[in-house]
């Protein structure tokens, strides 16, 4: 599909356009998610071992809530940065 | 000093605090609705982050997550896990509307909606469903406080009289100061809660283990593993299936950030970018979720047998012997938890119900300080009809509120197609909203004719998607002035 008519059905579905920073952020999120639920979760989901003292099922969920916190992160200072040129 | 004097002593110490901090704010906002509904959008990042974690975090959070890791082991999980993808809707929603919100004036979620969507009906009936959703929540904060006073005072301080005193003291500071007074309290109890909750989390496997990797693996070698890998146990005890889990963190996910009371805290900010700070930091509130589990997981070999898992911590409290001082602490930071969800929704619960319904359906609209006067006459008699639900009524703190979040969810999708999609018409938006809400509710009703154990909320989205696109499309577009009023909130001048 041509670039031109990419961007008219998206402006056709959409406002605007979607900065790059803001579509990778919602990919991680994405990802985050799939990790978060079946089967993503699946991989990490067994008692042992042991992180930190913590069962490998709850350390996980533990670093994706810390994975998602610096990715908001990320995205906050990119929109700073954003807005910060176009002043 | 005897132990309930010393109890009592503090917990009355906490309330003066929560009290004054709460009154304050009244010397400073305007007398007009939105001063009173919005904080006249003052907000700065330090209130609004307490304001943002600790009216999620509410008794659910202090008794019934524990009662969860206790009972349900890896289930429990999903608490903090949806949490960190919920939040982030609002860090896209909130600044949108919050620029209208300044321009135009708006100060609930259903004003919003109702302009873009040019519907009255679609205001009053989503005032309905919020009030409707609010006061069994507040009724359940309401027992929150008055059971653990009850059972760590061993029945010196009454439930009726625990409950009563504690939502006295939110009714005065939530109807003077409207929502900076939940502001300034919250961030209080916000704070008083996490420390709890980390002294505790960490004191508890300590003192009965030797520490967290030693109360884990006394969990294994007591035969518990099955509730340490995910997705848990189910209510029954049995294992909890991937499609149960999946479908609640999806679902809780996706209503979190619409929730109404959380959705219009966006108006009271100081600006969209310290809106969005707070949504950033928010996932450090959700960590302290963490301590909160180690405390139902501490109690799973030293205590087992405990029929009513959400009593378990004042349970576990009550076993260990400890100073009369910590235990004071502890009703107070329960305290904390149930007010600081128990506000907001009061303030909310009114504000909605008086400008979203009793304003939309009068046929002359009201002054503004009549407006006013009317929200805060609503808040003292919301609370009072909560509170008598909570002193004649029994019920299961985790059940309610886990009925309600399918149904929160279903607003959603027309929030997102309020900001995104110009050919999202009124009738699509009513069609799918109500869709969605009428085929949650069946299934909550009847989960057995469900094809799949998902949560009831998914069957919801997906008709409620279908129908806001299928009869969007099919009907003439709405108003492309308004439209557009909306589509582009996304730009920093309006």
């Amino acid at each position: 599909m041509q670039k031109n008519e990419r961007n008219k059905i998206r402006e056709q579905f959409f406002s605007g356009s979607i900065r790059p920073a803001r579509i990778c952020f919602v990919l991680v999120m994405v990802l985050i998610g799939f990790f978060l639920i079946w089967p993503g979760y699946t991989l990490f989901s067994s008692a042992t071992p042991l992180v930190f003292g913590f069962p490998l099922s709850f350390a996980w969920i533990i670093f994706c809530t810390i994975a998602g916190f610096i990715a908001l992160l990320a995205l906050y200072f990119s929109d700073r940065k954003a807005e910060g040129d176009q002043d | 000093m005897e132990t309930g004097t010393v109890i009592l002593l503090i917990v009355a110490i906490y309330l003066l605090i929560s009290l004054l901090t709460g009154l304050i704010p009244s010397f400073r906002i305007t007398k007009s609705v939105g001063g009173f509904v919005a904080g006249d959008r003052s907000m700065n990042v330090f209130i609004l982050y307490f304001v943002i974690g600790a009216s999620i975090f509410s008794s659910f959070a202090f008794l019934g997550g524990p009662g969860w890791a206790y009972s349900r082991g890896a289930a429990a999980f999903y608490i903090i896990a949806y949490g960190v993808i919920g939040i982030v809707p609002l860090y896209f929603f909130g600044p949108r509307a919050w620029r209208l919100g300044k321009t135009y004036g708006y100060v609930t979620q259903a004003e919003l909606l109702a302009d873009r969507f040019d519907s009255k009906f679609l205001s009053v009936m989503l005032a309905v469903l919020s009030v409707v959703v609010f006061i069994p929540y507040l009724t359940l904060q309401m027992v929150g406080a008055g059971y653990v006073l009850n059972v760590i005072s061993e029945g010196l301080i009454p439930y009726w009289a625990g409950a009563g005193v504690t939502y006295v003291v939110v009714l005065i500071y939530v109807y003077f100061s409207g929502v900076m007074g939940v502001g300034w309290s919250n961030a209080f109890q916000g704070m008083f809660m996490m420390v709890m909750a980390w002294v505790l989390g960490i004191y508890l496997p300590n003192a009965i283990y030797g520490g967290i990797g030693e109360m884990f693996t006394a969990i294994m070698d007591a035969g518990h593993t099955a509730m340490l890998e995910a997705p848990g146990l189910a209510a029954d005890g049995t294992r909890w299936d991937w499609w149960g889990f999946s479908s609640a963190v999806l679902v809780s996910a996706v209503g979190f950030s619409v929730w109404p009371h959380f959705f219009m805290r966006s108006f009271a900010a100081r600006s969209p970018d310290s809106l969005k700070l707070s949504v950033v930091l928010y996932p450090t509130f959700l960590i302290f979720l963490v301590p909160i589990l180690l405390i139902g997981f501490s109690a799973v070999v030293a205590f087992p047998g405990v029929e009513q898992a959400d009593s378990i911590l004042p349970h576990v409290l009550m076993q260990l012997d400890l100073p009369a001082i910590v235990i004071g602490l502890f009703c107070a930071g329960a305290l904390a938890a149930s007010m600081s969800s128990g506000d907001a929704i009061l303030h909310s619960a009114a504000s909605i119900g008086i400008r979203d319904g009793v304003n939309q359906v009068l046929k002359k609209p009201l002054s503004d300080k009549s407006e006013r006067l009317l929200i805060q006459i609503s808040v003292l008699i919301i609370g009072l009809v909560a509170y008598l639900f909570a002193v004649v009524i029994d019920v299961s703190i985790v059940a309610l509120l886990l009925g309600s979040y399918g149904g929160v969810a279903q607003i959603f999708p027309v929030i997102f197609a309020m900001f995104y999609w110009k050919r999202a018409t009124k009738a699509g938006a009513l069609a799918g909203l109500f869709g969605g809400i009428l085929v949650n509710t069946f299934f909550l009703i009847f989960p057995d004719l469900k094809p799949f154990p998902m949560h009831e909320g998914m069957y919801g989205l997906a008709v409620n998607i279908i129908l806001l696109l299928g009869v969007s499309l099919a009907t003439k577009p709405d108003d492309p002035n308004r439209v557009n009023k909306f589509l582009h909130s996304g730009k920093s001048r309006l």
